[in-house]
């Protein structure tokens, strides 16, 4: 029989991803703290927000493994920061979109803990080139500059992002099975 | 959000939203410019004069506190006056753009986006986001008493940290999603939109429409100048 790849959400589902949504912005609340930063270090705001905002995420698409949670909870963590950096909103919902298309192309869905793994790991990275262009385009120009004044903090600070977020990847894999194990977490 | 901030006859939810990202986007435009400051007192008034003073006077420490460090950490780093400024301008933007958030009511945002038949989804999980904000400090102090109870040693060690309060606090985060789904499930609350009614519908007043025109003329006001 022919698995399908789209299933509707229930109530539940959604009100799951949304707890996951809050807690991963109070978690990423100490991001204006680096904001000033950011025209001087490339990536800044995504390394002090990328461990928080993986381990939820891959908590959230582990419980629930259905093509849309991620944009969901991008939706959800981005309608907040609409109010706050406007460009935040509009990068979550563009990386959110193309790792679900990714997704569901290359894995048909999050049946698989290496899918939940690979879109986790990609969501916080792809920010950065987002945000460059934003800024390039029509942003601050210090913003854009900031990436081409050094280059090698710049592929620095962008391998942090990614390890960074493979760790948060694996961690909330790691949680979620635990609490699979021990019944706490169902389906 | 505190209850206490909240105002009797907010403005118009989704024109609220909109005023604040009017202000954010044309403060952080404008950061660098003289009349910056000018147009953010200028809307900070107008959030005055329509009845939003608690959280007026709420954010004034909030953002002098941040406003301080952030130039101090600015003018450290550039050693630059206008920059120092910009980041001030900044700080104080994002500061006045969240007063409609703050004096807004959950309840008030969702039963306006009901009105406009924004997807259910969208409502219920912003309605659920927003008012799940003040119940996580209360989980965050739990599971730390239950770590102190238990004499689980220091909250900054990575292992403590992961198996005695990431775990503890995951597990309550999946217990109140599953409590709260079956709540709102008994409650009625489907995804269905055409099965639904608003109890108490939003509605737009001229007040709010005054307010907007204001709003969009000091933007205005701030660019031509």
């Amino acid at each position: 029989m022919k698995e399908k790849i789209f299933e509707p959400f229930k109530v539940k589902d959604i009100v799951f991803l949304a707890i996951i949504s809050a807690v991963t912005l109070c978690t990423c609340a100490v991001m204006p703290l680096v904001a000033s930063l950011q025209t001087v270090v490339f990536g800044i705001a995504q390394v002090v927000t990328g461990l928080q905002i993986s381990v939820f995420f891959a908590i959230g698409l582990m419980k629930i493994r259905k093509p849309g949670a991620l944009f969901i909870m991008a939706l959800l963590t981005g309608l907040f920061q609409l109010l706050m950096a406007p460009p935040m909103f509009f990068s979550n919902i563009v990386v959110g979109l193309l790792i679900e298309l990714l997704v569901i192309l290359v894995f048909r869905g999050y049946k698989k803990d290496s899918a939940i793994f690979l879109a986790v790991l990609l969501y916080n990275p792809l920010s950065l080139p987002f945000n460059f262009l934003y800024n390039y385009l029509f942003g601050r120009e210090a913003m854009a500059a900031v990436a081409t004044r050094a280059p090698w903090v710049t592929v620095g600070m962008s391998l942090a992002v990614l390890a960074i977020s493979a760790l948060g990847a694996w961690i909330g894999i790691k949680i979620s099975r635990e609490l699979k194990k021990s019944g706490a977490m169902k389906k | 959000m505190s209850e206490k901030l909240l105002v009797k006859r907010p403005i118009y939810p989704v024109i609220g939203l909109f005023t604040s990202v009017l202000i954010l986007v044309f403060g952080l435009i404008t950061a660098k410019n003289i009349e910056c400051i000018w147009y953010l007192g200028g809307m900070w008034l107008l959030f005055l004069a329509f009845g939003y003073w608690r959280s007026c006077l709420a954010i004034l420490p909030v953002a002098a506190v941040l406003s301080a460090i952030l130039a101090g950490i600015t003018y450290a780093i550039s050693k630059d006056v206008q920059s120092t400024y910009a980041a001030v301008n900044r700080i104080l933007a994002v500061g006045i753009a969240v007063i409609p958030g703050l004096a807004l009511s959950p309840i008030s945002l969702v039963r306006n986006f009901s009105t406009l038949k924004i997807p259910r989804m969208i409502t219920l999980g912003m309605m659920i986001t927003l008012t799940f904000f003040p119940l996580l400090g209360g989980e965050v102090r739990q599971v730390r008493e239950a770590m102190k109870t238990r004499g689980a040693g220091s909250f900054l060690s990575p292992q403590i940290f992961y198996r005695a309060f990431l775990i503890p606090l995951v597990m309550r985060l999946v217990n109140i999603s599953d409590t709260l789904a079956l709540s709102v499930e008994t409650r009625g609350f489907t995804k269905d939109a055409s099965a639904c009614s608003v109890y108490k519908t939003v509605r737009i007043r001229p007040a709010d429409l005054v307010f907007l025109l204001l709003a969009l003329a000091g933007a205005g006001l701030v660019v031509v100048l």
